[in-house]
């Protein structure tokens, strides 16, 4: 008789959730026990004896008896039949031989953010995904793999359960809409984001910049299941910018005027008003969301529900988003389940308002609030409107105890804010109806109808008391828009075995196409304040119309093939041809390609047998090759030449308007991918790697010509340029911890790319980026400063030849710089166009994720960082915060040069009112304004704590999880502006941009 | 049998489903091969290049600005000069001379007026075609070429003006013009060719100004119904813009020849060619800017077509947007005589600032914007006679009666109007004829045009502070008090000139090719202006 031990122990799985059921075994009796509710067993066994740890679908795992045994079971990949969604159908996970990153819809619904997008970043290898500023309505910008293009669209295409959607900003005018925005995070089940040309060439012409691939959820087998998911939060600007107090603006302001020979302008008043306009334009925005679902399945039907809420204030204080949604698919198998039909629901409703965005719009929160006088309050009781607006020049800030007003008749923006309006409010459906006959096991016959119809209401409101309305004496504009698409699929797929030879083949007809629709009305000279809310007839003298529309579509047919051996061998490909409404008829119709091979080595006998087996337990090579297209140009008939109407007052008239080529094709893509994926110890960790070149030619660009030659908007699209893109991806997960209770699992990617112009037309250079062969797409760009001539205050900078010039604020002229008399001003010279040079990349060249659960006992811990850099910022914010007129500045301004004895900081010239554009270089780019965009960012804190189970059952419910979180807490970078990602013009050139929010929430999930 | 049905019912479900998806039809604009097709849209075409004079698409952007002619050829013409103000910084580059190649508003003032000059070729060309195909009459294809090569005279002229040194620049006026295209554009191929064509000479330039002029002289009517007489071309506007571009080209005795077209012998002077005359008083051909006997020719604007409130010249040149007033140069002046009318009645007196500042009250409907912008007045054709006049045959009776015409209905006190007595030699009366341009086409963009064109002239160029020919210092708005305006006290406070000008030598006298040519254009790249 041996000695026995009583063990107590839990089982749960590789996310720590408790495994109510999971069998322990005396290896080599018939003896054991299941786990109870909460996932804990308790059994007496011999003490020298082995337990056998079994579940379904999970890998057996043995132990040794101990008093206390804790076993994490991991999913076995072999037996487990886990699914990914593909173009047109789904694949096992274990035989989907291309670049595919996958993210749970639950890794982004608990967090606070106005669409699932923002939560997007980070959390996969080569996609990247960038937040241009806090505003809660604007889309970020999500980059898959690199930029391809140049005037086409870069934005992948997002495919909502099988039908091609909308996306982007679909705002018209002064307020944003993000169109995937529309879709609660909480209904989504999972993302698949296609990458690779193996992936992708399914897309055909639309693959080019990568595919977005959403499931949402559906019923789940057992009785019904409702569950609510619920948090609220805070938001407030991570950072703002330092700006002058009142006393510094004074001192600063009068420097201006007397250093070039004028009287001080500026004053204290004897209340000594300090204001911090910021205070008044930016707030904590309170943000919560709800959504309820019940769900549930039964062998013949399944069903899920949900409608959910969320209204979230921004950090500005007229900026908001409200959604609401309702969600529905149920499906039914019928006629002895040869047949199954299905169908889906998504309708929203988004209200969205915001303030007047432009980099340099006087009414620009951005670039009003941070140019306020600091010595003049926000409100004055005595003027009617109650804030503080200049009794004679009713569209400017009141002057205080200031001499003059401030410059260029800056409105009062918290009067702006908190009156005009820029809002607009978004319906959408997306509706599909799907049939699906399955003659034998193996052949499947589906037939999908779907469509996306989006109308906006969109308007903005300028009252007639000051600011931008005053110059109309009230103008409301309002614009209606519709945006509809139908798309028809017929799908015919089979998927075969003989013996060990696997088999698949999909063969799809598709059809879609899009109408857009928009009228537009507008009032202006209104004869009463009282009137400028809503369009009311007789209540203004000037009425506008307008309108437009256009159309596009596309006609698909599409086969693919996939064949392995026993999982160890692949090869597969598909081929699609496209008919592209946007392309002339002679030239519309394409055929794209793609084709894909890898070999699972770990398969092998020699492998399996080996002893590497324990250590690699999974390793596949693979690589893929396709040829695809990019068909989203900037217009729908840009091969049209046209007349456009065109009014001469109150003539009616048309006029040439774009000058159409016939013979654009759509831009080709070659992506070249090549990598591995491996698992070690048992699937607890897996590594994937991938190398990836995407070479696209035949480029849509308007190529520029010369404007004396009329061509309208001086381009012609034409196919012309190359850029090609390549990089390396790694992903690296699995649980570290995973013992007495603890688990700790990690998820870590990094990603590289690269970018370069090969042929171009020639230069297209803008204002602080240019287009250049040999460099990187939007390769920063502009004169090289040399600093502040410590003898006169004077800026400096190099000619290209090395040799450095001064620019004399005093006369606006530039000289050669001698450094033995650096006040002589004898030898003239000039800054031309040649002097400048590239300055730096705008694109990051590696970023990643790296994100860590840690769960003990009922509790979880998540922190996630996110990384980026090796790109370059143009942070022209800091241009125009030093600007010369009779405006506030930065605290930088305070390093000025102001005699040789206290020459400043060496950066800051000597002030001069009305010199700014000659200190600063305004409209042109400077290395002075250009910083390093590296971060790593803290993105997210959390933890959460699950109620036990006996609780829960207390409670009459099934589950109940609470957490606190915190979003986006530090970010440590050397960039001086509000954010390394903030962005307005395009990445790279940060311009005005509205701060990032930082957000603190609780959250709850309760399932019944 | 029932199985081909249902293929074919299959087959074609698929080919309806292609057809409805991509054979799709553009709805928001007719295609190029059409739009000569009717009389009604030939007529439509040619107001097509009207609106490209008035509201060119601003770069960057694409908004609506009155580049060329709607708004910009004031405000630049003024803002270059030194008589008007610039009160804001975000619009004192001109003002400031602190442009570059890639500055906005002298590539909108180059871009858009090609865009008006493509539209044009092409809607030659089209009525052409259309002539010939019996669309239109030959007839009415002459008269629609001549309207709009009128227009395309007017943009040439103008872009001499901006962007290349004036005629008397060298002996032939060999050096650079501005590219001139007579052919319409619109394919890659005629991009190709026409690149190759680079800068014409100042003389070619003027050539083909005055070809178009002489075309649309011959061609046009001499009147037109009700506003259109205004704001469409008409003979009487090309005779006068001749007299304008004549004068730029110091051609004096041709100035007299096509004034006498258009000037009556004697006093009081009117048009024998569109009854033309000078208004009773002053404001007339602004108070009253869509019809009036004066105005030869202007840019249409509406209420709901205009520069908008980013451009037009009542926001801009009044309180509702306060951009530009009126400098206490030309208010101070003392050849502007205290009792002038135009003080009384083309000024205007407004706080802005905490300055109570003279704004410009030739543009008056504020919001509504829709001024009609002048481009050629009765009184500059009396002026560029009475100047030809004077510098061919001195101080003549005709000169002074010229001058008078314009001057004596502003300056009522017989006391202080002029007879030939006044001047003591031809000097003094190009003065007072100088002098008398400042006033009468204040605040309509006359000051630069006279500047650039004086340029070369021994006599009576304008200086900059060097001694040398150029633009003069200039007032600065950020050390203006309202006591700076002391009206024709002949004292301007030098405390308040603080903006500087600079002298024709300067890189930045005209306007640099802009950026966007440059770089489009390797043979216009090689011809860039001195100095940028």
């Amino acid at each position: 008789m041996t000695a026995q031990t009583q063990v107590r122990g839990t089982v749960v799985d590789e996310a720590g959730v408790p495994i109510i059921g999971a069998t322990i075994q005396i290896k080599g009796t018939t003896q054991g026990t299941v786990t109870n509710l909460d996932g804990n067993f308790s059994l007496v066994a011999p003490a020298e004896a082995t337990l056998v740890v079994s579940f379904v679908g999970l890998i057996t795992q043995e132990v040794a008896v101990a008093p206390t045994v804790n076993v994490v079971l991991m999913p076995d990949t072999e037996l487990l039949e886990e699914i990914v969604v593909v173009g047109y159908g789904t694949q096992r996970k274990r035989d989907v031989t291309s670049s595919i990153s996958q993210i749970r819809g639950e890794d982004l619904a608990s967090k606070a953010s106005p669409s699932f997008m923002q939560q997007m970043a980070g959390r996969a290898s080569g996609v990247q995904v960038i937040a241009p500023s806090g505003d809660v309505t604007q889309p970020p910008r999500v980059i898959i793999r690199g930029v391809g293009t140049i005037s086409s669209s870069n934005a992948p295409l997002y495919v909502i359960n099988g039908v091609p959607v909308t996306s982007g900003n679909v705002g018209y005018s002064y307020s944003n809409n993000n169109a995937l925005a529309d879709i609660n995070p909480s209904d989504i089940e999972s993302f698949e984001i296609l990458k690779d040309g193996a992936a992708t060439a399914i897309y055909g012409s639309r693959a080019a910049n990568g595919v977005v691939l959403i499931t949402t959820k559906q019923g789940k087998q057992g009785a019904a299941k409702i569950t609510y998911d619920s948090w609220m939060g805070w938001s407030s600007a991570a950072k703002l910018y330092d700006l002058l107090n009142a006393e510094q603006f004074v001192t600063i302001a009068n420097e201006k005027y007397t250093n070039s020979g004028g009287n001080p302008q500026a004053k204290m008043d004897d209340k000594g008003t300090d204001t911090n306009w910021y205070d008044y334009v930016f707030r904590t925005g309170f943000q919560h969301s709800h959504t309820v679902s019940i769900s549930g399945a039964s062998p013949q039907t399944q069903y899920f529900m949900s409608a959910g809420y969320t209204d979230q204030k921004g950090l500005s204080i007229n900026n908001s988003y409200n959604r609401y949604t309702f969600y529905a698919k149920a499906e039914h198998k019928f006629l002895r389940d040869y047949v199954t039909a299905g169908f889906s629901l998504n309708a929203s409703n988004q209200v969205n308002t915001g303030p007047v965005k432009g980099t340099n719009s006087i009414s620009d929160n951005m670039y009003a609030s941070s140019r306020m006088l600091p010595n003049v309050a926000v409100y004055n009781p005595d003027d009617p409107t109650g804030f503080n607006i200049d009794p004679n020049d009713r569209k400017s800030l009141a002057k205080g105890a200031n001499l003059r007003t401030i410059e260029n008749t800056i409105p009062n923006i918290v009067w702006v804010l908190k009156n005009n309006r820029q809002k607009n409010s978004s319906y959408r459906i997306l509706p599909t109806a799907n049939i699906d006959i399955r003659p034998v096991s193996w052949l499947m016959f589906r037939s999908l109808v779907g469509a996306d119809v989006n109308l906006i209401d969109d308007s903005y409101v300028w009252m007639p008391e000051s600011g931008d309305g005053f110059g109309y004496k009230g103008l409301i504009n309002r614009s209606s828009i519709k945006r509809q698409r139908w798309n028809f699929q017929n799908i015919l797929s089979a998927n075969k075995s003989f013996g060990l030879h696997n088999l698949d083949a999909t063969a799809v007809a598709e059809w879609t196409n899009y109408v857009y629709n928009r009228f537009t009305a507008g009032a202006r000279d209104f004869s009463d304040p009282f009137f400028v809310d809503e369009i009311i007839s007789d209540t203004y003298v000037t009425q506008s119309s307008g309108g437009s529309v256009t159309t596009n579509g596309l006609a698909s047919y599409i086969f693919r093939a996939n064949y392995n051996y026993n999982s160890i061998f692949y090869i597969g490909g598909s081929v699609r041809r496209d008919g592209i409404s946007n392309l002339h008829k002679d030239n519309r119709w394409g055929t794209f390609y793609g084709g894909s091979a890898a070999v699972r080595i770990s398969g092998l006998d020699f492998w399996k047998n080996s002893s590497i087996n324990d250590i690699v337990s999974d390793f596949r090579l693979r690589g893929s090759f396709a040829e695809v297209g990019n068909d989203r140009l900037s217009g729908d008939f840009m091969y049209n030449d046209i007349f456009a109407g065109q009014k001469y007052g109150d003539q009616a008239g048309i006029a040439y308007y774009q000058a159409g080529n016939p013979a654009l094709k759509w831009e080709k893509q070659k992506i070249l991918d090549f990598g591995f994926d491996a698992a070690f110890l048992h699937n607890r960790f897996n590594l994937v790697f991938a190398y990836w070149q995407k070479d696209n030619s035949d480029i849509v660009l308007d190529v520029p010509t010369p404007p004396s030659l009329g061509i309208p908007w001086n381009v012609i699209a034409q196919n012309y340029g190359k850029i090609n893109n390549n990089g390396i991806e790694l992903e690296l997960g699995g649980n570290i911890i995973q013992n007495k209770g603890l688990i700790w699992k990690t998820a870590f990617n990094f990603s590289t790319q690269q970018s370069k112009v090969v042929t171009l037309v020639n230069d297209i250079p803008y204002e602080h980026y240019i287009l250049r062969e040999g460099e990187s797409m939007n390769a920063l760009w502009g004169y090289r400063y040399a600093g502040v001539n410590m003898k006169n205050g004077n800026p400096m900078y190099y000619k290209k030849d090395g040799s450095i010039i001064q620019g004399n604020i005093a006369n606006t002229k530039y000289y050669v710089y001698n450094p033995s008399d650096p006040a002589d001003l004898s030898k003239a010279s000039n800054l031309v166009q040649d002097d400048k040079e590239i300055l730096g990349n705008s694109l990051p060249t590696w970023f990643g994720g790296w994100d860590n659960t840690v769960t003990l006992k009922n509790f979880d811990f998540n922190i996630f960082f996110r990384f980026s850099g090796g790109n370059k910022i143009a942070n022209v914010t800091r241009r125009d915060m030093l600007d010369q007129g009779f405006t506030n500045s930065s605290t930088e301004i305070l390093g000025r040069w102001q005699s040789e004895s206290n020459p400043g900081d060496g950066n800051v010239p000597k002030l001069y009112y009305g010199r700014g554009g000659f200190i600063n270089l305004t409209g042109e780019g400077s290395s002075r304004w250009i910083e390093s965009g590296d971060f790593l960012k803290l993105q997210n804190l959390s933890v959460g704590y699950n109620f036990p189970k006996g609780l829960c059952s207390q409670l009459w419910v099934e589950k109940v999880r609470i957490y606190v979180q915190g979003q986006n807490l530090a970010t440590f970078t050397k960039y001086s502006g509000l954010d390394p990602e903030g962005y307005t013009v395009v990445p790279g050139v940060d311009w005005n941009g509205n701060p990032q929010q930082r957000t603190f929430l609780i959250g709850l999930n309760i399932g019944f | 049998m029932k199985k081909i049905l249902s293929i074919l019912f299959g087959v074609a479900l698929f080919f309806s489903c292609t057809d409805q998806a991509i054979n799709l039809e553009q709805k928001d604009a007719i295609t190029y091969g059409v739009a000569f097709s009717t009389p009604e849209r030939c007529e439509l075409a040619i107001v097509g290049c009207y609106d490209a004079a008035q509201s060119g698409y601003y770069p960057g952007n694409n908004q609506r600005r009155g580049y060329p002619f709607g708004a910009a050829t004031v405000q630049q013409g003024d803002m270059k000069g030194e008589n008007m103000l610039n009160v804001q910084q975000f619009f004192a580059v001109t003002y400031n001379g602190d442009y570059t190649v890639a500055s906005p508003n002298g590539q909108a003032h180059w871009e858009c007026t090609y865009q008006m000059i493509n539209k044009i070729n092409i809607v030659i060309e089209g009525l052409r075609t259309a002539a010939e195909n019996g669309v239109i009459t030959q007839e009415k294809a002459i008269d629609g070429e001549a309207e709009v090569r009128f227009l395309r005279a007017l943009g040439l002229h103008e872009l001499l003006v901006f962007f290349a040194l004036p005629y008397a620049a060298t002996p032939n006026a060999s050096h650079y013009g501005v590219p001139v295209s007579t052919v319409p554009i619109n394919t890659i191929d005629k991009v190709e060719e026409a690149k190759e064509a680079g800068r014409a000479t100042v003389e070619e330039t003027y050539k083909q100004i005055l070809d178009d002029l002489n075309f649309a002289e011959q061609n046009l009517a001499a009147t037109r119904a009700g506003g259109l007489k205004i704001s469409r071309a008409t003979k009487g506007a090309a005779v006068a813009l001749k007299t304008r571009v004549y004068q730029h080209m110091g051609k004096w005795t041709e100035v007299i020849t096509e004034s006498n077209k258009i000037v009556s012998p004697t006093a009081p002077f009117t048009s024998p060619i569109g009854a033309y005359a000078l208004t009773a008083t002053p404001e007339g051909p602004f108070a009253n800017n869509k019809s009036n006997t004066e105005s030869i020719f202007s840019i249409e604007n509406s209420a709901l077509d205009n520069a908008t409130n980013n451009g037009s010249l009542s926001q801009f040149y009044f309180t509702v947007r306060s951009l530009v007033c009126v400098s206490p140069i030309i208010i101070n002046a003392g050849f502007w005589l205290k009792d002038d009318l135009r003080r009384a009645q083309l000024l205007k007196r407004a706080e802005y600032g905490g300055i109570n500042a003279f704004w410009s009250w030739k543009y008056r409907t504020g919001t509504v914007m829709n001024d009609w912008t002048p481009i050629l007045r009765y009184a500059e054709v009396l002026l560029n006679y009475a100047e030809a006049e004077a510098r061919k045959n001195g101080v003549t009776q005709k000169a002074v009666d010229l001058l008078n015409a314009v001057r004596n209905r502003a300056v009522t006190d017989h006391a202080l109007q002029f007879t030939t007595a006044s001047f003591a030699n031809v000097d003094a009366l190009m003065t007072a004829i100088l002098q008398e341009r400042e006033i009468e086409f204040l605040a309509e963009g006359r000051r630069w045009p006279d500047i650039h064109r004086l340029t070369y002239d021994s006599k009576y160029a304008v200086k900059s502070k060097d001694g040398k020919s150029g633009i003069p210092d200039k007032a600065s708005w950020g050390s203006m008090k309202t006591e700076s305006y002391n009206p024709a006290s002949g004292v301007v406070d030098a405390n308040i000139i603080k903006t500087a000008g600079f002298n024709f030598e300067d890189r930045r006298y005209i306007f640099p090719i802009p950026l966007s040519e440059i770089t489009s254009n390797p043979k216009i790249a090689e011809q860039q202006n001195a100095g940028w």
